[in-house]
């Protein structure tokens, strides 16, 4: 093709990479509309109810929020369109030192990670700061039943007390609560080897091309159905719960959700069973929703990072089924794979300072 | 008489030590700098207390005044403290926001040095009642009166029981309007922002399509123009979402301006009302938000994009689909913003958008989360940009140019692309965590729920701080590049202007808490902070001394850009002294939220980020469009610009010693015990709003230069200034790839650089050696290090 | 490898929270809830090493050095706003040591 400038670009893709990257792509500014449009619909979706001073969900415009996802979607379809037929051939290496030889997107892997850092910092200061500054609710009922003569500091039945209650309260109250998030944790360290796997297959110089296309499709597939996985448990343990049937050497357990157990953002007057005083049955009433609030949004951030790495895996496992991944352009997976071993680093983190403790 | 180098620098150090002498004298009394009379406030003379059994009265006034009329008014009070033989006597002071006072005997005086002020004489002590003229004026809207009595108790001390006063207010309608008898409607504030902001789209739009059509007058339609706007839309070209960026930073510069004059408008004179409360706490709103994120950071990025590939030798951005992206996001989530406004429900909590008050569901704006939701767009844009610039000059370096041969433009890119996107990510989450709040009912700052205003406070400035650094550093970069080409030798000290760049990368992310001083945050970060804000003037100051150094060693051009780089001199240093009062804890509490903190960052941003730019513009412009800028008009929009600017900004200084509280939509000169602005305070600020417009208009000057000069400037060469970095290397305007071309999996022809000496003075000393051991791969092609 | 040695950490994390570790917290003078913190924290910090050094291949790569240093930049502005912002909760001074709470330093 040296010397033939007659290629078109083609702004909608499929692109021809041999010339460099595409001069122009509609995706930008077609991904751009559809977020602000979320963003928008989505601040219109609640209602702010203010005689009870709440907020309540309306499904207000719902179809105009899958139009927002839908002109998303498509502008990213446009974008993977044109990689579709990215050969790997264009993958300048560094020309600076200290980076030299380094391929240019690894490095805006790992910088892109560095912001990354930043936030998921910002949530844990978050949660620190409010964990060290509210009470536990533990401590607050071991203050006792409030009494004017003996225990004037005491927390009273109708009067709901502000104070921390850790998600570790309800979670790892028993083996079969855990169990969803210890499945996960196993779920994406064997994602994180799965996806070492794929490359190592995609990077193999002597084997068939058939047998590199099937095997770096499974292991693909493979990592895609662990990280479904891990979403499915994770609202099966924030929203559904599960119920185990007597089974003889099993007992019967019915587990129930987060939300179920009263576990929610909005929730000002939670009451757990443990926190009953003994002698005169009195429930202490929590304020949670500050620590609901950190809860979720840390782990919630954490799974949407997951969910971003599952539309990455999805257009990777279609694209390996194809068997567009040969040793020249296998450097792709590696930049997915330091996005994914990212995201379970970040888990190791989450898993014990907000389901354990 | 000839002087060699020690003669001078002992006169220089003559006149310093003169100076230091002198300062003393010029001290700072409680009544301020200068010497002129501060209204003592409200009745606190002769010690009285207010009370109620002190009723005051004024009688003589008509139903509504006319123009310029005299009425004959009576001024009386009954009631005070009861004491035998004492008839209840005192004094009085009367106040008016307009008119004229005449006193008609002895026992009535003008007050204050104002004609609109009268009180009792020596003579007039004592009584009950008093007469007086008060004459209307010639024309305008309600006037208010505020009279204070004072009712003494008749023994001649101040012990026991003591005087009491109390005070009466009036406020006397006009009887006619403006022109003729017809009282004309109050303007819409939003409808006139509404119209301006649409105006200037349509000129923008015109100018645009004028543009088009010159470029090719015979192909002009609609076959010709949609894919050349389809081209624009979808380009992932650096040059070309660098104009993007700057046309877009441009447009936004002048709807903050014009929100800007909104404000001068409504603070011109005191009492008032052409914005209310509530309105004028939109606008400040908006035109901070907008001159930063819409108007300051996308003119750093336009410049940016166009000029770093450029400088490094790289024919584009790293990643030039995630450079798109970056651009994109911006005008959608400018959208977002301005959304609200116009229902009049727009984000009113200052652009620092303070908890509580920004997530109150009650009494908030709705505008407060949109004004998020757009934020959280423009975030996630600097995060992208970040990554992409850290990239490209990290790796796309030409070869031979090491980091100690980047050109300083560049450098402060890098500086500023890494303290914003290690910054940003707070404020993203801030952000989020707010949208949350409003619209699914999080409770990170429900304050009655546990949620602790404080961290958003913190969230903030974590990010705030480097942000003001972010806006500030390339314009460090833009005045060492045109200082450098205008005094015809390289930078003074490139060394220790990166050392120093890097230093104030660093330390900006330990001082954010100088925001922070009166908010009831820990004293032992209080006192760290202290101390590290008052150390980051050091990197600061010695990049200036290292520009003077430069002049001083060069030999001086005059362009347009080079009188931008002095001016921006004389006004980013004035802006950073003033900004050493802050660190001060002490300091920082009288001044907080008064106009000094305004006076202090308008200097810093528009004396700093907006000069460096505009320096920018004339420097760069023939390198962007292959056309050289008009000269004199150059010079004659530098003139009345900075004339016209430090006209505005220069007494808010005044201002804010005085007590001049900022975010408050209007302000009184009164006795009141709740204000004690002189009535010099209202002549201030009225010409600070007459040059406020002026220094807008001025910018039209340029504005217009930029389009003449598109269509009719003198062709422009690859160097028309003399400068050494890569981008004069290059035709202006640049081919696309700016540099070399790709075939085949290979780039060719791309520049090398040799002879990089001059900016290495030493050899790198034992740190630097570990340094490079560990970084640099031992592979036998060692980039130039001397 | 890395993989069983991160499977068994992960078990050791999930025991250390289900056993009854009153006796040894009351050996050493703390609460269970602090003993439980300190285990986690010290299984967490080889966890994060074996998947950052082993997985994303910085340890031992030719090309590792750059990249580490790369990966470790912001370790600075984490303590920072860890720091800054996570410890600084007014009301949070009764959990920190003496020496960083306000009155000590005179201030």
């Amino acid at each position: 093709m040296s010397g033939d400038h007659d290629h078109h670009p083609s702004p909608l893709g499929p692109h021809d990479w041999s010339h460099g990257a595409p001069h122009n792509s509609y995706a930008p500014i077609v991904m751009s509309i559809g977020i602000g449009l979320f963003l928008f619909v989505f601040a219109g979706m609640f209602d702010y109810n203010l005689e009870l001073s709440e907020h309540e969900y309306t499904g207000h415009g719902l179809l105009w929020l899958f139009v927002a996802i839908i002109i998303t979607g498509l502008g990213l379809l446009i974008w993977w369109r044109q990689d579709l037929s990215f050969d790997g051939t264009y993958e300048p290496l560094a020309t600076g030192a200290p980076f030299r030889n380094i391929q240019i997107r690894k490095v805006g892997m790992f910088v892109f990670l560095m912001s990354e850092m930043m936030v998921f910092t910002s949530l844990f200061s978050t949660y620190m700061r409010y964990r060290l500054g509210l009470r536990r609710c533990d401590d607050v009922f071991a203050d006792g039943l409030f009494d004017p003569v003996t225990n004037p500091t005491g927390w009273q039945e109708a009067v709901p007390v502000t104070c921390f209650e850790p998600a570790s309260h309800l979670i790892a109250s028993s083996w079969w609560h855990l169990a969803p998030g210890a499945i996960n944790t196993f779920a994406l360290i064997i994602s994180s080897f799965t996806i070492v796997q794929a490359l190592r297959y995609a990077k193999k110089t002597d084997i068939d091309e058939e047998l590199r296309r099937k095997r770096v499709t499974m292991f693909l597939g493979t990592t895609w159905v662990l990280a479904i996985i891990f979403l499915t448990l994770k609202m099966v343990e924030w929203f559904v719960g599960f119920y185990i049937p007597d089974l003889g050497f099993i007992h019967e357990h019915d587990i129930k959700s987060l939300v179920a157990e009263g576990y929610t953002i909005g929730n000002d007057h939670y009451q757990h069973h443990s926190y009953v005083d003994e002698a005169t049955g009195a429930h202490m009433t929590a304020n949670i929703r500050v620590s609901a609030s950190t809860f979720y949004v840390t782990t919630g951030t954490h799974g949407a990072h997951v969910a971003g790495g599952i539309i990455g895996l999805t257009y990777m496992t279609f694209k390996a089924w194809r068997g567009g991944y040969t040793p020249s352009n296998a450097v792709s997976i590696e930049y997915f794979g330091l996005y994914w071993h990212f995201v379970d680093l970040v888990w190791v983190l989450v898993f014990p300072f907000f389901y354990l403790y | 008489m000839k002087m060699n180098n020690s003669s001078r620098a002992i006169a220089a150090l003559a006149v310093m030590a003169g100076v230091l002498l002198l300062a003393p004298l010029v001290s700072s009394l409680p009544t301020g700098i200068g010497g002129s009379s501060i209204q003592t406030a409200g009745c606190n003379c002769h010690n009285g207390v207010s009370d109620s059994s002190v009723v005051a009265d004024i009688q003589g006034f008509p139903e509504q005044y006319n123009a310029s009329e005299t009425y004959s008014l009576s001024v009386s009070f009954t009631g005070g403290p009861a004491q035998a033989g004492n008839a209840n006597l005192g004094g009085f002071n009367l106040w008016a926001s307009d008119g004229v006072f005449s006193p008609t005997d002895g026992l009535t005086q003008l007050w204050g040095g104002s004609v609109t002020e009268i009180a009792h004489t020596e003579a007039g002590n004592d009584y009950t009642s008093w007469a007086l003229d008060w004459t209307a004026p010639e024309s305008g809207k309600d006037v208010d009166f505020i009279l204070h009595v004072n009712s003494v108790n008749g023994d001649g001390v101040q012990t026991g029981q003591i005087d009491q006063w109390n005070r009466a207010d009036y406020t006397l309608q006009s009887s006619f309007g403006v022109i003729g008898d017809v009282i004309p409607e109050a303007p819409e504030p939003f409808v006139v922002l509404a119209t301006l902001i649409l105006i200037t789209l349509a000129l923008v739009a015109i100018t645009i399509l004028y543009g088009f059509y010159r470029s090719d007058p015979d192909g002009f339609s609609w076959e010709t123009f949609s894919p050349w706007i389809a081209d624009w839309l979808t380009t992932t070209d650096h040059k070309k979402i660098g104009t993007l960026y700057f046309l877009a930073g441009l447009f936004f510069l002048g709807i903050g301006g014009i929100m800007a004059l909104f404000i001068r408008v409504q603070l011109a004179t005191p009492g008032n009302d052409f914005l209310t409360q509530d309105q004028y706490n939109q606008f400040f709103t908006l035109h901070g938000t907008t001159m930063i994120f819409l108007a300051a950071m996308p003119l750093i990025n336009g410049f940016a994009n166009w000029m770093v590939p450029l400088q490094i030798g790289a024919p584009d951005l790293a990643m030039p689909r995630l450079n798109a992206m970056s651009f994109w996001l911006q005008p959608v989530g400018a959208l977002l913003i301005f959304t609200g406004v116009f229902s009049g429900q727009g984000a009113d909590t200052g652009w620092t958008g303070y908890a509580p008050y920004v997530v109150d569901m009650v009494n908030g704006h709705d505008g407060n989360t949109f004004w998020a939701a757009g934020q959280i767009m423009l975030v996630a844009s600097s995060t992208l940009t970040g990554v992409n610039f850290l990239t490209t000059i990290a790796v796309m370096r030409a070869e031979g140019m090491g980091w100690m041969q980047m050109p300083l433009f560049t450098w402060s890119i890098l500086v500023a692309n890494l303290m914003l996107f290690l910054s940003i990510p707070a404020f993203g989450v801030g952000l989020i965590q707010v949208y949350l709040d409003r619209v699914v009912g999080t409770a990170f700052y429900d304050v009655g729920a546990g949620g602790d205003p404080l961290l958003w406070s913190h969230l903030f400035w974590y990010f705030g701080h480097p942000e003001v650094y972010v806006v500030i550093v390339p314009a460090f970069g833009v005045i060492s590049e045109v200082l450098a080409t205008s005094s015809r030798r390289s930078i003074f000290g490139y060394r220790s202007m990166v050392f120093a760049m890097a230093g104030i990368g660093v330390v900006a992310f330990i001082v954010y808490g100088h925001h922070m001083f009166t908010s009831g945050m820990s004293p032992v970060l209080r006192f760290v902070t202290m101390v590290t804000t008052m150390l980051v003037a050091v990197p600061t100051g010695i990049k200036i001394f290292n520009w003077l150094k430069t002049m001083h060693g060069g030999s001086l051009v005059y362009r347009t850009h080079t009188l931008w780089a002095l001016g921006f001199l004389v006004t980013f240093t004035l802006g950073g002294i003033s900004g050493m009062f802050f660190p001060s804890i002490a300091m920082d509490t009288h001044l907080h939220e008064s106009y000094f903190v305004v006076a202090h960052f308008h200097y810093v941003l528009v004396g700093g980020t907006v000069f460096g730019f505009f320096a920018a513009i004339y420097y760069w412009y023939p390198k962007m469009t292959g056309r050289m800028m008009d000269e004199r008009l150059g010079t004659l929009h530098f003139l009345t610009a900075f004339i016209s600017y430090n006209g505005v900004f220069w007494p808010m200084h005044r201002l804010g010693v005085w007590g001049m509280a900022r975010r408050h939509h209007t302000y009184f000169i009164s006795t009141d015990d709740f204000s004690n602005l002189p009535p010099e305070a209202a002549d201030w600020n009225l010409f600070i709003s007459v040059s406020a417009f002026l220094f807008f208009l001025s910018n039209f000057i340029m504005v217009a230069n930029m389009v003449i000069s598109y269509l009719r400037g003198s062709e422009a060469p690859a160097d028309p200034w003399g400068g050494w970095s890569f981008e004069w290397m290059t035709a202006s305007p640049p081919p696309t790839p700016s540099f070399g071309r790709y075939e085949d999996g290979v780039w060719y022809d791309l520049p090398k650089l040799r002879d990089a000496n001059e900016h290495v003075t030493s050899e790198p000393g034992r740190f630097a050696r570990w340094f490079n051991r560990l970084m640099v791969p031992d592979d036998g092609n060692e980039e130039v290090t001397h | 490898m890395n993989f069983y040695g991160l499977m068994l950490l992960t078990a050791i994390e999930v025991g250390a929270v289900g056993a009854n570790l009153e006796s040894t917290a009351e050996a050493l003078g703390m609460t269970e809830n602090g003993i439980t913190l300190w285990i986690l924290t010290i299984i967490a910090i080889p966890k994060f090493f074996m998947i950052a050094g082993i997985f994303m291949h910085l340890y031992g790569d030719p090309d590792s050095g750059i990249l580490t240093m790369t990966a470790l930049f912001p370790a600075f502005f984490i303590i920072i706003m860890i720091l800054f912002i996570g410890l600084t909760h007014p009301d949070a001074s009764s959990g920190l040591p003496a020496w960083c709470r306000p009155g000590a330093w005179g201030l």
